[in-house]
């Protein structure tokens, strides 16, 4: 794969103001690498409007973005030759075949016809769609729908999939597969993806990095491993006997407290770790867990909330 | 009550029933539609707190809610809150809220006129002031007189809850409620769910996303394609699948070494060495929690990490469904 | 190089496609065959293609029995002009089914944000669904003009008659074209304000019938009038060689026996003895001119009231029939001639296209893609 050097996505203080008054997006700086980036905290008009944005459908009120390289205002038809777009609603017709849907879609992406029917086969196949898509859209369960709006997103051979909420509506097993599939697309395809989600939990599943934006505003870009750094706190939790275990950590001068069902013990270096293991062996207790605390990706909103005034200057 | 179907392991099995009184009791319900069964001989019973209802798509989480709130009557068996059966019986509403998973028909409405219609419906005495508390509950006081259809889905959904909170029930069905909220309004809801659970309410919620249920929920009702296949905290659940070998991930000094010691124990079936650490199955849980703080001391390993990977909600759901 | 027993294991991974992209111009046309094809029910099921084929078959049956007349050297069955109005409830079923099949599938399932996120702009999308519906309209009217034409040219013996013919095709194709263009963008219009395909079906047949009642309602019960004309001209009085040119009517002065109709029509100008009723005829013997008599035709013409003539303005089809009667100063409709109203029928035909058009896009700049 070739080493990109500009980034996917790059927006400098973009400003959207609609006529009715309503101010969606705010000076916004944004960069996006390649890999696959979460895009959270923008609920309704903000992240619609930065999608059709970079879409180059709608011309921000200020401010510059370049996709791939290409003028968002000037180039929007080249762009929209370039990225895949999955929306979060229903967008599927019910009566015809998935295949045949994909096809079309592939042709409306701009490829040759016989092209669009080879792609169409090969963004089915590995959105892991195989007999059934011979069959009717109408007929699919809501993960096999799912897929298929995937596929038409990848048709086109993107070099961006914009991912609108993909795991909407899912059960939990139809979420794994949809995750591991993005997962996939963003890793061996090579393929730029921005996943648009509500879901911290998701994005800290598959993402590379972060983009938070909240009132219009960028409230955080990051890689997502600076975000969930590991804390200088040791999580362990015990099937019984937590209390005896916790007087003998602290008689032997960890600092330690309680936190739900697991002790945390601070972690000063790496004796404390034998400090542990010993402790343990000595009362003869069941261990379940000893895991490092991390910082998670939902404090990003919960800090804000406590102290606004000094993150709004981000 | 903790009970698990004989689909999910081979016995079933019980542990201590805790001593809160059932406010929510299903007792050998079935339900069909024409020739789909929906919810198959379902018993439970549900007491004050949280509890998350899951299940794949269509397994009949919305047939439970639905036959909860009076829409539907079982086919056979008998729904009972409080001792009394919702379905034909309007004095129901009185103790019950349910919050659709559908959006309101009255989208021209604004948050206050809606939740203040459903506060009339509810002949309160003051229905003004329990709309204004209803919707101070949720945190929608300020854009309340804008039109629902202006609002994200996240304000629907919080206008939805107001409404259905007006009346101060004792029991809350909530139909996926976080779908559509962005986090800062999915930790608001939570707190608010777990806060009303806390103050002695029953709350049944349905969710796909299990990292939420894991978090709010004190106990889980899981329905796989109309069963009931088990009930309770899900951790408990877990150590009930005594067939299923437990599987831990490790990080030490020497992974090798520790391999080579866990290996001799039979409490372990079976050791991978991976490059982020060992992923143990353990056959015995009790035996190897309890054994490996000293097998790595008397094998000179510092222990760095241990990880049970499959004690989360997220596998315990994995299991029961694909059992 | 590997030989027929080497082994291999092929990378069937995701490769990234290399080829060429079409551009703006060729997705567009992409699109506005992939309408053409839906508005024959092709990439769709069986039941899609009954009423487009069905409104084909029942087109060519005029022009073949047409083409037999010809073949026979009868006048044909239903004139060129005609064509257009008299099928018209056959065009109409045809719009009413083709336009919501071309746009209420994607608005019903909200497939067009992913047409919008495409290299497509907004106003590529309807351009490509009302060319193809008209495409469509245009080449299923204009199949018996075709059809019945060649059957003309194939039995026809001199040129002349060939240019004749031509002449006589020309306002069947201008009715075609202008036809075709008036229902298909008042078709696409009205299936473009609802999702649910029965519905547009629905509002287009009602929209059409309805109009159609008010225009003939109009044209034919309100205000009619007759006039009286005297014509006087000069006509041959005796031909050895044409037998009916006979009788009493060069010595005594004519009565309603008096020439035949196409002699009338032929030396009497501004009389059409088969459309309007002649009355009477009175002659006497031209002094002058051995051979010919001068005659007096008294017949009636229909006047018609204003709202007569302004009943075509109702219906979209009648604004069509009206026009071609003014453009081509024709006598064979039912409708009027709306002289002086010709250039209001002129403009209506122009502002559905125009303003319908308009419309149309104006609907698909409002969806949202997100």
């Amino acid at each position: 794969m070739s080493v990109i050097e500009q980034p996917i996505i790059e927006a400098k203080s973009l400003t959207m103001r609609y006529p009715g008054g309503v101010t969606a997006l705010s000076d916004l700086e944004l960069s996006v690498q390649p890999g696959i980036t979460g895009l959270v905290g923008a609920n309704g008009a903000g992240k619609s409007t930065l999608i059709k944005i970079l879409l180059g459908l709608i011309t921000p009120s200020s401010g510059q973005v370049r996709v791939l390289g290409l003028d968002a205002q000037e180039q929007g038809p080249e762009i929209r030759a370039r990225v895949g777009y999955m929306p979060e609603h229903d967008c599927l017709p019910a009566d015809v075949s998935a295949t045949e849907f994909v096809t079309h879609l592939g042709r409306m992406s701009g490829l040759p016809p016989t092209a669009a029917k080879e792609q169409a086969a090969e963004a089915l196949r590995h959105v892991g769609l195989h007999e059934e898509r011979y069959r009717q859209i109408g007929t699919f369960s809501t993960g096999m729908k799912q897929r298929v709006k995937l596929a038409q997103a990848l048709v086109g051979n993107p070099g961006l999939l914009l991912l609108d909420e993909p795991t909407n509506g899912l059960d939990p097993s139809g979420r794994d597969a949809m995750l591991a599939l993005i997962r996939r697309i963003g890793s061996e395809f090579g393929i730029a993806v921005v996943v648009a989600s509500h879901l911290l939990s998701e994005i800290e599943r598959i993402c590379d990095h972060l983009v938070a934006i909240d009132g219009g505003k960028l409230l955080r870009a990051a890689s997502l491993d600076s975000m969930t750094q590991a804390l200088p706190w040791l999580a362990i939790e015990v099937d019984e006997g937590s209390e005896p275990l916790r007087a003998r950590l602290e008689g032997a001068g960890l600092t330690v407290s309680l936190q739900g069902r697991a002790l945390l013990v601070r972690l000063d270096g790496d004796p404390v770790f034998d400090t542990v293991r010993d402790t343990i062996a000595d009362l003869d207790l069941p261990l379940t867990r000893l895991e490092h605390r991390r910082h998670h990706v939902e404090e990003l909103f919960e800090r804000r909330e406590l102290d606004e005034p000094t993150e709004a200057k981000l | 009550m903790t009970a698990v179907e004989p689909s999910a392991v081979p016995a079933a099995r019980t542990a201590p029933e805790p001593a809160t009184p059932a406010v929510v009791s299903f007792d050998h319900v079935t339900h069909w539609y024409g020739n789909v069964v929906a919810v198959n001989d379902i018993s439970l019973e549900l007491g004050p707190g949280v509890t998350g209802l899951l299940g794949p798509n269509g397994a009949g989480k919305s047939t439970i809610l639905h036959l909860l709130s009076g829409f539907l009557s079982p086919s056979r068996g008998s729904v009972t809150i409080g001792g009394v059966a919702p379905w034909r019986h309007p004095a129901i509403f009185d103790t019950v809220g349910l919050v659709p998973e559908r959006d309101s028909v009255y989208a021209f409405l604004t948050a206050r006129e809606f939740v203040l219609a459903s506060a009339k419906l509810h002949k309160l005495p003051d229905p003004k002031a329990a709309a204004e508390r209803a919707l101070q509950l949720v945190e929608m006081i300020d854009a309340a007189d804008r039109p629902i259809q202006t609002y994200s889905k996240g304000m629907r959904q919080r206008a939805k809850v107001a409404a259905a909170l007006v009346h101060d029930p004792k029991v809350l069905l909530l139909d996926e409620p976080f779908n559509g909220m962005d986090p800062r309004q999915r930790m608001h809801m939570m707190d608010l769910l777990r806060d009303l659970g806390q103050r002695g309410r029953t709350i049944l919620f349905s969710s796909h996303i299990l990292e939420e249920v894991e978090r709010l929920a004190d106990t889980v009702q899981v329905v796989v394609a109309g069963r009931l296949a088990a009930s309770g905290d899900y951790r408990t659940i877990r150590r009930l699948m005594t067939t299923r070998p437990h599987v831990f991930l490790l990080r030490s000094t020497d992974d090798r070494e520790l391999a080579r010691v866990l290996m001799a124990s039979p409490a372990v079936q079976g050791v991978a060495l991976t490059k982020d650490g060992l992923e143990v199955r353990a056959s015995d849980h009790g035996t190897f929690t309890r054994k490996l703080a000293r097998s790595c001391r008397d094998a000179g390993i510092g222990l760095r990490e241990v990880i049970p990977s499959d004690e989360s909600l997220e596998s315990v759901f994995a299991y029961l469904v694909g059992a | 190089m590997s030989t027929p027993t080497t082994s291999v294991i092929h990378d069937i991974g995701y490769k990234p496609y290399t080829g060429p992209r079409l551009g703006r111009g060729q997705i567009l046309r992409a699109l506005y065959v992939h309408g053409l094809r839906a508005v024959f029910g092709f990439g769709r099921g069986p039941k899609a293609k009954i009423v487009p084929w069905f409104v084909t078959l029942v087109m060519v049956i005029p022009a073949a029995l047409n083409v037999y007349a010809s073949s026979e050297n009868k006048p044909l069955i239903l004139d060129y002009s005609l064509m257009g109005v008299r099928m018209m409830l056959f065009t109409v079923l045809l719009v009413a089914v083709s336009a919501p099949e071309l746009v209420t599938r994607d608005l019903r399932h909200h497939t067009l944000p992913l047409y919008f996120s495409r290299p497509l702009r907004r106003g590529d999308y309807p351009l490509a669904k009302l060319l193809a519906l008209f495409t469509g309209v245009l080449a299923v009217t204009l199949l018996p003009v075709l059809i019945t034409y060649l059957g003309q040219v194939a039995s026809s013996t001199s040129g002349h008659m060939i240019w004749l013919d031509t002449r006589a095709a020309f306002p069947g194709l201008f009715v075609s074209v202008l036809q075709s263009a008036v229902l298909s963008v008042l078709a696409l219009l009205l299936a473009a304000s609802t999702s649910r395909r029965v519905i547009a079906t629905g509002l287009i047949a009602i929209f059409f019938l309805v109009t159609l009642a008010i225009s003939q309602v109009m044209a034919n019960a309100l205000g009619t009038s007759w006039k009286t004309h005297q014509e006087s001209c000069v006509v041959p009085a005796l031909d050895p060689n044409a037998p009916n040119l006979s009788g009493n009517l060069f010595g005594v002065g004519g009565g309603v026996n008096g020439p035949p109709d196409f002699v009338i029509n032929q030396y009497c100008q501004g009389v059409n003895a088969r459309e309007y009723g002649i009355d009477n005829v009175t002659g006497v013997k031209d002094p002058n001119k051995p051979g010919y008599a001068d005659i007096t035709v008294t017949y009636e013409t229909p006047v018609y009231s204003a709202i007569a003539k302004a009943g075509g303005l109702a219906n979209p089809v009648y604004v069509v029939e009206g026009l071609r009667i003014w453009v081509f100063n024709a006598t064979d409709s039912d409708l009027p001639n709306p002289s002086p109203l010709g250039p209001l029928y002129g403009a209506e035909a122009a502002l559905i296209v125009l303003g319908g058009s308009a419309g149309l896009f104006l609907r698909y700049r409002k969806v949202s893609v997100s």
